[in-house]
């Protein structure tokens, strides 16, 4: 089962961001929840060839009001 | 620990089960709860934390305050960079939700099997550069 390590960064806020493994990548257009806040994905580009069954994203993100589907905080990401 | 999870931590890619147990047997499991402390900016470092579960504030003490510099997630490592230069923690490490379980590994202890084991040893430290490589640049596409 591969495994994305994905960069997720939010340019309209300070912070730096957040790093973590996932079993899905994240899809331009869908909500992920980060620290049990929801946010839009508006690109993902890959980082550096995968490796080993694990791929390395980046993706950009903005904070919105719209809630994920599923519950509960952070389900999406993560293990 | 389950092993199937840890083998999802990047500090365990491209070792085989064997490998990978032998690697887990050598670390303990640590349950943190939100607020909790895992490094001390400048403290001696004598731990590596690998993330299984949860989430992790890295923050950098500066004149202004303490400044977060990301949020660390499953499968990631904290204390890296002190396992390789042996030098203070270089920031503050601290569990930001309940419950933050990670897989804690004694630094010499690690590094003395990595000296004994020479090709485990390189996956290893290549897991680790890798894991450091991909921090610069998430830090260097965070700061476009």
């Amino acid at each position: 089962m591969p495994i994305y390590k994905v960069s997720y960064v939010d340019h309209t806020q300070p912070g730096g961001g957040t790093i973590t493994s996932q079993r899905t990548a994240p899809q331009v257009g869908e909500v992920v929840v980060l620290r049990s806040k929801p946010y839009r994905v508006i690109e993902v580009i890959e980082l550096i060839p995968p490796r080993g069954g694990v791929h390395f994203l980046h993706a950009t993100v903005e904070p919105t009001e719209e809630k994920t589907p599923p519950d509960p905080p952070d389900a999406r990401v993560g293990f | 620990m389950d092993t199937a999870l840890a083998r999802q931590c990047i500090l365990f890619h491209g070792l085989s089960n064997q490998e990978a147990e032998q690697v887990l047997a050598l670390g303990a499991e640590k349950t943190y709860r939100q607020g909790d402390t895992l490094t001390v900016q400048g403290s001696p470092a004598d731990k590596v934390f690998t993330i299984v579960e949860g989430m992790v504030e890295i923050a950098l003490n500066t004149r202004e305050g303490e400044r977060t510099l990301l949020y660390l997630g499953p499968g990631q490592m904290v204390g890296e960079i002190s396992l390789i230069d042996g030098g203070p923690h270089s920031a503050n490490a601290r569990a930001v939700h309940n419950p933050t379980r990670v897989l804690v590994f004694d630094r010499s202890r690690l590094l003395d099997f990595c000296e004994s084991h020479p090709h485990i040893g390189y996956i290893l430290m290549r897991n680790i550069a890798a894991d450091l490589a991909f921090k610069i640049r998430h830090h260097n596409l965070s700061t476009i």
